[in-house]
């Protein structure tokens, strides 16, 4: 992992929205609004991402909340809205779909374009019965390469 | 690039434009090599004129790709215009327009690249090095309502199939904003979505020096737009005879911002940084079109080094 890569999966208390969504028993993948600001917004490429999901990979389930805007930051990074995973959408499996969008959207990139992608997802260790949140922050190049070599199992137990 | 025969044979029927363009901006005929570029823009949306409501969705999407490349080649051919006749500021906003448009092209062709175009690429790449922006301005807003330009709906809902970015039946879906909440700063980035949002230089500041020299070697025909191959940076170390005389108390050649008499006045060399515009030998045109080859003057590393005259000066 080089230094401009940021890659973590850490505990976290009790979210009160993703227990609403977990008992709610939606399935798949569910964009919510940022968790940084208290201003209910989504980031600006939501529904970009969410179409993409839905008409190339049939068999998840993708939703959005409703947010009260989208936060447009005008940057050529590549920003990924934060995600709970449902039951059925492990992480590996919610990273292979992220990096199969990324290779999409990259695809026209210049041999000098070098993309920083943000990437988060709440979601529920099993196992121990806890939350988790995934964060990444690196060049799309770098993400394939890091998960393949993060031991997600490790993080799992 | 392409695959249907439909725009194949609108490409290869009028690609002689093209070339003939290219032929033109060997030359610096600027102007003669942007009309070549619209009788052929004219005769592909001549073409496309042609197809109606029982052709696929992909003829219509290759026939917006070959008007891409128009605006592509004219936005080139306007950035070398710009640069022989010292508009440098103005240059900036071309390479960027080529840029943008290239990334159009290769993210929607579907098959292999021009040769043509990643030898635009690697130029655009190599041409950035030669201007001062290293930082750019970014706005940050919130934004509520944003509009498909294809079905009018909300592009931010499911009820709008359309995805920015991606082709339908020769027309490119974008979001067109109905309404900001806010507009909540403007940051300084390296990386920002828009590279056009620079301070702006006047054209004959000294930041410009290296695009100056680059006009300089164009304009004296040194180098033909189509021979540019990169920029090499690297610090040289030249005997002090062959730098231009200096007062005690004029400030280093060496870029070290101190006087001379208290920098490098007793040493036999000084080391200063240098940029060498490079040139490749040819531009073999015949990837293109097998029949007609373009060649071009032999260029090698034509440089610049700080403190010193440029030939254009």
């Amino acid at each position: 992992m080089t230094k401009s890569e940021r890659m973590e999966i850490v505990d976290i208390e009790k979210d009160p929205d993703f227990q609403d969504f977990l008992n709610s028993n939606r399935k798949g993948i569910f964009c919510v609004p940022e968790s940084s600001t208290n201003d209910n917004l989504l980031m600006a490429d939501t529904f970009r991402f969410a179409k993409w999901v839905k008409q190339n990979e049939d068999k998840v389930e993708i939703n959005v909340c409703k947010g009260d805007g989208y936060n447009d930051l005008r940057s050529s990074d590549i920003w990924l809205p934060l995600v709970y995973l449902a039951s059925d959408i492990s992480l590996p499996i919610y990273l292979s779909i992220v990096a199969n969008y990324l290779y999409d959207y990259t695809r026209g990139a210049l041999r000098h374009d070098e993309a920083t992608v943000h990437l988060e997802a709440i979601y529920l260790d099993k196992k121990k019965n806890k939350l988790k949140k995934f964060t990444y922050s690196g060049p799309q190049k770098g993400l394939e390469k890091t998960v393949k070599k993060f031991d997600l199992n490790k993080f799992m137990q | 690039m392409l695959d249907t025969v439909e725009a194949i044979s609108s490409f290869n029927k009028n690609k002689s434009h093209i070339l003939n363009s290219l032929s033109q901006l060997h030359d610096q005929n600027f102007e003669q090599a942007k009309s070549h570029i619209s009788i052929f823009q004219n005769f592909v949306e001549k073409s496309e004129s042609l197809l109606n409501n029982q052709h696929a969705d992909n003829i219509f999407n290759e026939f917006y790709l070959l008007k891409v490349l128009c605006s592509l080649l004219i936005s080139y051919i306007s950035f070398w215009q710009k640069i022989s006749k010292s508009e440098f500021s103005e240059s900036w906003v071309k390479l960027q327009d080529a840029q943008d448009i290239l990334r159009v092209i290769f993210r929607l062709s579907s098959t292999s690249r021009l040769p043509l175009l990643e030898i635009i690429e690697k130029q655009c790449g190599e041409l950035e090095k030669l201007y001062p922006y290293n930082v750019f301005m970014s706005t940050g807003m919130v934004i509520k309502e944003v509009e498909c330009n294809i079905c009018g709906k909300s592009i931010n809902s499911f009820d709008c199939e359309h995805i920015i970015g991606e082709l339908y039946r020769g027309k490119m879906a974008q979001g067109r904003i109905k309404e900001i909440k806010e507009l909540n700063h403007v940051a300084l980035v390296e990386k920002p979505a828009n590279k056009r949002c620079v301070v702006k230089y006047e054209n004959d500041a000294k930041q410009f020096r290296l695009v100056k020299y680059l006009g300089g070697i164009l304009n004296k025909r040194l180098l033909s737009p189509l021979a540019f191959s990169n920029v090499e940076y690297k610090t040289i170390t030249l005997a002090k005879d062959e730098l231009p005389q200096i007062s005690r108390n004029a400030k280093c050649f060496c870029g070290s911002n101190k006087k001379y008499k208290k920098c490098c006045i007793y040493k036999e060399t000084v080391e200063k940084q240098h940029v060498d515009i490079v040139g490749s030998p040819s531009i073999d045109a015949a990837k293109l079109n097998n029949s007609i080859k373009l060649t071009c003057e032999p260029v090698h590393s034509l440089g610049v080094t700080e403190g010193c005259n440029a030939p254009d000066s």
